[in-house]
C-alpha cells in the first residue's frame, strides 16, 4: 500500500496558468495545433494575414473556447509568431 | 417449515408472487420477519417462493482507512454489513436462511444472466444450501405458459460458469473501482479533501467524452462556399447539390453560370426491396427510445425490466436479435390483435426477419402477447417493442431510387430522391420514415439548363456532442461494459458530476480525472476491451477465473505503481474548485448567508419545496403547491430575496424578523 508524494511544481501555461509540459498546456497547445494546420485554408480563401485570421476566428461561433483563450493571449501580447 | 418443502429463490418480489401464481394457481403470502414469501404446491409438492431483493451479498474489505491502495484484501459480506441504506438485507438473509432449513430441494429462478447466477450462487455458497442438487429454472418471460414449462424441465447446476464469471467482474470491478477512486482522491486531497470516484470503464468512456470536448472545444473552423443550383432537366426543375468552393475567385465564376447550359453525365434508377428491422435487442431498444422519445438509456431499461415483471415482454437485458419459433409467434400475434387489430391484419411472413446478433440466454426482446392499459412511457416503449416485433413478420417496403448527376461548366451537381410505392412494415412500425423526393428522368447526354444558382459562404463545424445513447454505441462497439450495465455507468457518470446535459459537456471536474486516465499508460481502452473479453471467457469456460483475477491484480499494481499524472490532476482540479457554481433550477436571487450563491427552487423526494443555497447550502421552506418566481425585491427585514406566488409576494427565510413582527407578506 502506499500513499501519494506531494507533487513537485513543473511548468505553467502561458495563457491560463495550469500546469505545462512547455509553455502551453494540454488544451492550448491543442488549440496552437489547430491554428497552425486550418490557416493555410483560411489564407486560400480570402488572402488573410495572421492577424486578420486570428480576428476572423474570434468572430466565429463555430471556433472553441480554448482557441479563442488562446488568440485572446496572441494578439494581447502581439505573439503572432507562435502561429509561423 | 416444513419438511420436505422446495425453496425457490426469486430476484425480486413481484417476480416470486408471479411465479408463486404461475405453478400453484394460488398461493399465501406469509412473512419471516418483514420479509414476505409465497407457498403454492405444483407437482405435488410444497413449493416456497422466496425474494431476493437483488443481490444480498456484496464485496467489502477492511481496509477501511481511504488514503490506502490498492485495495486487494476483499470479501463478500452481506450487504447489510456494507451500506446503511441496505440494512433491510439482513431480514432477507434470514428468511431465506430460515426457509433453506429442511428445503429437499433447491430453486434459483433468478434472471437467466450473470447477475442472476450471481445472485442464486451467492445466496446458496453463502448459507450452506448446496447441499446436493441445485436447480434452475431458466425462462425468458414471466408468462404462466414460460413458468410452467421451466419448471418442469428444470437445469441441474453442477458448474457455475456464469456465476463465476460474474463473481469474477464484480471482483476486477470492486478492486479497481475502489483502488483507483482513493488514488485520484488521496491526490486531489492536497487540495481540497473530496471523493473522486471512478471505475475500471468509466474511465475509458470518460476519456473518450474528454477527446469529444477537446475537440470542439479547440476547434477551428475553415471557410468554404457551397454552390446550389435550380436545374432543368427534359422539363422537369430540380434542387441540385453542387462542389464545394475554397476560394473566393472560385466562388465568383460559380455564380456565372446561371442561364448557362450542362450535360447529364449520370442517371440511375432502380428498384430497391428494404427488409423489416430485426426484432430489438437492449441496445437497440435503448438507441429507439432516445431516438424517438428522448428517452435515457438507463430510464428506458428500468420501464423495461417494469413491463418484464408483469409478464407484458420478454427479458429485456438480452443481445439477441433472433426470435425462436418455441415463443410460439401465432399465440403472441393473437394476444396482440386485440390492442393492434389493423397491424395484425397486415403481416404476410410465417417466420419474422431476423438479425445477425444472437445471445445464448435469452432471444430479443418481444411482447408476450398479454396486454394491459398503459400510460407514458410505459406505453411508449410497449408500443415500440410490439410494432417491432409485429413488423418482423409484415412485407418489405419497395422503394424507387433515383440518382441525377449534372456537369455545368465543369461544376458537378448531383441531386438523389425516392419514392415509395409500396409501405409494407413501415405502416406498422411508424417510428421510421422515408423522405420522397422528385427526381427527374434523364439519360446519359441530356440537355441541363441553369435556372437559379446560389454559391453561400459558409464554414466546417465541431463534430457533434455525444449524448447517452450515442456514447452507449460507441461503448458497445469499443467493448466496454456489458449490455447490462453500460447504460448505468453513463448514469454514474452524470451523478458524479463528470458530465452534465443531454448533448454531453464534461465538467471541469470531469476533465481532471480524465485527463488522468488519459496520461495512463496502463488503463488503455485496449487493456480494458481485453480484460472484458477475458470475463467472457470465463462464461464459456476459455479462461479460468483465477487467471482474470490474477492478470487484473498485476495491471492495477502496475498502475498504482506508475501513478499517473498527478500535477495535471491537481492543477485542473484546483481550477474546477474556482468555476463559478452553476445555476441548475429555478433561482429566487442571491443567497444573503454566504453571498457567493444562488438560492435554488427545489423539491425533496417527498414532493415538497424548498430553496436551497447551491453554495453553503443555507434553506428556507416553499409553498407546495402555485407557480413560484421571483418577486424582483429583497425583504427590508432580513435582506432575503423575495418570492411570488400569484399575487402573494413574500419572504422565505424562516427567522426574518419582519415575520416576528407579524409583517407575514406584502401585497402587489
Amino acid at each position: 500500500m502506499s500513499k501519494p508524494e506531494l507533487s513537485g511544481k513543473k511548468g505553467r501555461c502561458i495563457v491560463c496558468g495550469e500546469v505545462a509540459e512547455g509553455d502551453l498546456c494540454f488544451k492550448h497547445e491543442r488549440a496552437l495545433e489547430e491554428l497552425r494546420s486550418k490557416y493555410t485554408s483560411w489564407k486560400a480563401a480570402f488572402g488573410y494575414n495572421v492577424q486578420e485570421y486570428l480576428m476572423a476566428l474570434q468572430k466565429r461561433k463555430e471556433t472553441g473556447e480554448w482557441t479563442k483563450e488562446l488568440i485572446a493571449y496572441i494578439v494581447a501580447n502581439k505573439r503572432f509568431e507562435m502561429l509561423t | 417449515m416444513h419438511e420436505g418443502h422446495v425453496l425457490v429463490i426469486a430476484e425480486k418480489r413481484d417476480a416470486a408472487k408471479r411465479i408463486a401464481q404461475a405453478l400453484g394457481g394460488r398461493y399465501v403470502e406469509r412473512r419471516i420477519g418483514s420479509v414476505p414469501y409465497y407457498e403454492t404446491t405444483w407437482m405435488g409438492k410444497r413449493m416456497y417462493v422466496a425474494p431476493a431483493r437483488g443481490h444480498l451479498y456484496g464485496l467489502d474489505s477492511d481496509v477501511k482507512d481511504r488514503s490506502l491502495f490498492p485495495v486487494l484484501d476483499v470479501e463478500w459480506v452481506p450487504l447489510s454489513e456494507v451500506k446503511k441504506e441496505d440494512r433491510d438485507i439482513s431480514a432477507h438473509v434470514n428468511a431465506m436462511r430460515v426457509l433453506g432449513e429442511g428445503a429437499s430441494d433447491i430453486i434459483i429462478a433468478c434472471d437467466y444472466d450473470i447477475e442472476g447466477e450471481t445472485i442464486g450462487y451467492n445466496i446458496v455458497k453463502y448459507l450452506g444450501l448446496i447441499r446436493g442438487e441445485v436447480k434452475r429454472a431458466k425462462f425468458s418471460t414471466l408468462t404462466t405458459q414460460e413458468l410452467r414449462e421451466s419448471f418442469a424441465s428444470l437445469l441441474v447446476r453442477k458448474e457455475w460458469r456464469m456465476a463465476m464469471a460474474g463473481r469474477a467482474r464484480h471482483f476486477v470491478d470492486y478492486i479497481w473501482g475502489i483502488s483507483l477512486s482513493r488514488m485520484v482522491s488521496s491526490m486531489a486531497a492536497q487540495v481540497k479533501r473530496a471523493t473522486l470516484s471512478i471505475g475500471r470503464v468509466q474511465g475509458p468512456t470518460l476519456v473518450e467524452l474528454m477527446n469529444r470536448e477537446s475537440e470542439i472545444r479547440s476547434f477551428v473552423p475553415e471557410p468554404y462556399w457551397q454552390v446550389k443550383a435550380l436545374i432543368e432537366v427534359n422539363g422537369q426543375e430540380v434542387e441540385m447539390e453542387g462542389p464545394r468552393l475554397y476560394t473566393a475567385e472560385d466562388a465568383e465564376k460559380a455564380k456565372a453560370i446561371k442561364g448557362k447550359e450542362g450535360v447529364v453525365t449520370e442517371f440511375k434508377e432502380q428498384e430497391v426491396s428494404l427488409q423489416p428491422p430485426p426484432p430489438f435487442n437492449l441496445s437497440d431498444l435503448q438507441r429507439e427510445a432516445y431516438r424517438i422519445y428522448g428517452i435515457q438509456p438507463w430510464s428506458a431499461l428500468r420501464v423495461l425490466e417494469g413491463l418484464y415483471l408483469r409478464a407484458l415482454i420478454s427479458y429485456p437485458r438480452t443481445s439477441s436479435q433472433k426470435l425462436p419459433p418455441s415463443i410460439n409467434y401465432r399465440r403472441i400475434i393473437s394476444g396482440l390483435s386485440s390492442m393492434y387489430q389493423r397491424e395484425a391484419g397486415m403481416l404476410t411472413r410465417d417466420k419474422p426477419v431476423e438479425g445477425s446478433e444472437d445471445d445464448p440466454a435469452h432471444p430479443a426482446i418481444y411482447p408476450t402477447g398479454e396486454v394491459a392499459k398503459l400510460f407514458g412511457e410505459e406505453y411508449k416503449l410497449y408500443d415500440l417493442v410490439a410494432r417491432r416485433f409485429l413488423a418482423t413478420f409484415s412485407k418489405d417496403a419497395e422503394v424507387t431510387r433515383r440518382a441525377l448527376k449534372v456537369n455545368v461548366e465543369g461544376l458537378d451537381f448531383s441531386a438523389n430522391g425516392q419514392n415509395v410505392i409500396e409501405r409494407g412494415w413501415l405502416e406498422i412500425y411508424r417510428f421510421r420514415s422515408i423522405e420522397e423526393r422528385p427526381v427527374p428522368s434523364a439519360k446519359e447526354g441530356d440537355v441541363a439548363l441553369v435556372k437559379d444558382v446560389s454559391v453561400d459562404l459558409s464554414y466546417t463545424r465541431p463534430p457533434a456532442r455525444y449524448t447517452p445513447s450515442t456514447i452507449l454505441d460507441w461503448m458497445e462497439k469499443n467493448e466496454l461494459g456489458t449490455k447490462a450495465t453500460r447504460a448505468d455507468i453513463i448514469e454514474t457518470l452524470y451523478k458524479r458530476g463528470y458530465i452534465a446535459d443531454r448533448n454531453i459537456k464534461v465538467t471541469g471536474l470531469g476533465m481532471a480525472v480524465a485527463r488522468f486516465f488519459a496520461n495512463s499508460r496502463v488503463i488503455t481502452l485496449n487493456m480494458t476491451r481485453t480484460l472484458e473479453r477475458d470475463l467472457e471467457g470465463i462464461e464459456v469456460g476459455n479462461v479460468s477465473p483465477e487467471k482474470v483475477l490474477m492478470e487484473s491484480v498485476k495491471v492495477l499494481m502496475q498502475e498504482v505503481g506508475e501513478g499517473g499524472s498527478r500535477d495535471e490532476l491537481l492543477s485542473l482540479y484546483s481550477a474546477y474548485l474556482k468555476e463559478p457554481v452553476k445555476v441548475r433550477g429555478l433561482s429566487i436571487g442571491k443567497c444573503p448567508v454566504c453571498g457567493k450563491g444562488e438560492l435554488i427552487v427545489r423539491r425533496s423526494m417527498a414532493g415538497k419545496r424548498y430553496l436551497k443555497c447551491n453554495s453553503c447550502g443555507a434553506s428556507a421552506p416553499l409553498p407546495s403547491k402555485g407557480r413560484l418566481v421571483s418577486a424582483k425585491a429583497i425583504c427590508p427585514h432580513c435582506g432575503w430575496p423575495m418570492v411570488r406566488r400569484g399575487g402573494w409576494v413574500f419572504c422565505p427565510n424562516l427567522n426574518c424578523p419582519g415575520k416576528k413582527a407579524g409583517v407575514l407578506s406584502a401585497g402587489k
